[in-house]
């Protein structure tokens, strides 16, 4: 066979060769059933899925580069899906430089066997998105859905483009498909993990459910949807605001409710403490409360 | 037609159950009777086995494994936690060619935020018409429940169907409380 000059040849080995580089950013983290892969994001610095991490006080981890490791609990956050572990020794890692591909680009999917041997999947970018907000509120800095198959196992490993980009975190979404969480958000959401263990974020203390606006409010509001309190939690923001259950949401100062965007992003880190003006429909009228805006107790 | 349609019954069943921890065996053996089953020690006669616990499962088509590892080759898996009345409906379901696994959260996966089109949303009084169907009242029941005329109650139910896509007052309640309970949200 004709070495070097064959395309698939060329190609293959291409694989193999990034498949070993990329050994140095990969660890499995063991459970009592099966394995979860990781990031080595740093040195000392494991992340990986959240929303596939059992609890635990430490965890076995297995290193595709060899050696095994202790790791403990160090962040966690599930509104975007990222947690956080601290190894026990630190260890040589390749910088990941953060890179988002193009739709239709080729990338690998990086995980790690039970003892911690490299895994590969390789695979498109069906399509990159803008920004969007996971059902629990966290902002992802863009979508990136991928055509990869993964086992299990492998969630929570690295996706590199072909010239070794780091292009996030592999995850489940919704039914077994497969997306990055970009590498960008990984940037943002990591380090204040690291320092606080948790995303200081605004709280309302609501449970809030999308309806139709009744006909004779649409016009005075201009909308034709709000978002009506369900549930209100006892003693938290709304609750001491004066918000009931049964009001419909129509405006947080002054932008529709209509879409559940547009409350999650008064919400950020730097929202705690702020004031904002609710307007709401109760009881056959329109009116306004004023709410202080608290930091989400820690689950 | 001759005859009415033959009620659906239960089968009864002879079920088998080998278990790594003896303690277990009376608990699901209560279980395997309650539902109105035979036990057998007769595996390849049985027609499900209930494999309990790490134990290796015998070579059987009909198998209910109750243990967390779903090695995805078993017929139906369910945790060792599962309730009587979950391995009760294994037991049948497997037993006539189905495979039975727990819906959990986790197959959902990490998603975004639900957008739903406005003109398909509800309103207020819809939802709570949709909470009284469920329950199941009648239109005369549930104009008594909001003190509204029985005229609106039409006009509501017509209204839910229409956003559901559905015909019957079944379907609507199968299809909308799911639909609710994913758009709710807590912030």
């Amino acid at each position: 066979m004709g070495e070097g000059n064959d395309l698939l040849m060329t190609l293959s080995q291409a694989l193999a060769a990034r498949a070993d580089a990329a050994k140095s950013s990969v660890a499995a983290i063991r459970g009592r059933h099966g394995s979860l892969s990781g990031v080595l994001w740093r040195s000392d610095v494991l992340v990986t899925s959240a929303q596939s991490l059992p609890k635990r006080e430490r965890y076995d981890v297995a290193l595709a580069a060899g050696q095994d490791q202790v790791a403990t609990p160090a962040g966690v956050d599930v509104t975007t899906n990222i947690a956080v572990l601290k190894l026990a020794t630190a260890l040589q890692v390749h910088p990941l430089v953060g890179r988002v591909p193009n739709t239709g680009e080729l990338v690998s999917a990086y995980g790690a066997g039970h003892a911690g041997s490299v895994t590969a999947r390789l695979g498109s970018v069906i399509a990159v998105g803008d920004e969007w907000h996971s059902r629990t509120g966290g902002r992802i800095d863009r979508r990136l859905s991928l055509d990869i198959r993964l086992s299990r196992a492998e969630e929570g490993g690295p996706i590199f483009d072909m010239s070794g980009g780091f292009v996030g975190m592999s995850t489940f979404g919704p039914y077994r498909s497969v997306i990055a969480i970009p590498a960008s958000t990984l940037e943002r959401v990591v380090p204040m993990l690291l320092q606080h263990g948790h995303i200081a974020r605004g709280w309302l203390g609501i449970a809030l459910q999308p309806v139709a606006i009744p006909e004779p409010f649409r016009n005075e509001t201009g909308q034709s949807a709000g978002l009506m309190a369900t549930s209100v939690k006892a003693d938290g923001p709304a609750a001491k605001a004066g918000v009931l259950a049964g009001d419909i949401l129509v405006s947080v100062d002054g932008k529709a409710t209509r879409r559940f965007r547009n409350i999650l992003s008064s919400l950020d880190s730097d929202s705690v403490g702020r004031h904002i003006e609710l307007r709401l429909i109760r009881s056959g009228a329109v009116q306004t409360l004023s709410l202080t805006i608290e930091a989400r107790p820690k689950e | 037609m001759s005859s009415a349609p033959a009620m659906a019954t239960w089968a009864h069943l002879r079920v088998a159950i080998v278990s790594s921890d003896p303690s277990r065996l009376p608990v699901l053996a209560g279980i395997v009777l309650d539902a109105g089953h035979d036990i057998t020690k007769d595996v390849d006669n049985a027609d499900v086995v209930i494999a309990d616990g790490s134990v290796r499962h015998p070579d059987h088509p009909a198998v209910v494994k109750l243990g967390e590892v779903d090695d995805r080759e078993t017929t139906s898996v369910l945790p060792q936690s599962a309730t009587p009345a979950q391995i009760g409906a294994a037991i049948q379901a497997t037993a006539v060619g189905l495979s039975v696994r727990v819906r959990s959260a986790k197959i959902e996966g990490f998603g975004a935020a639900p957008e739903v089109k406005a003109e398909l949303l509800l309103t207020p009084r819809e939802i709570e018409v949709l909470g009284a169907l469920a329950e199941g009242l009648s239109n005369k029941g549930i104009a008594r429940k909001f003190d509204i005329s029985e005229h609106t109650v039409k006009f509501h139910i017509e209204s839910l169907f229409r956003k559901l896509g559905v015909r019957s007052r079944a379907q609507a309640v199968i299809r909308g409380l799911p639909l609710l309970s994913q758009m709710r949200f807590e912030i």
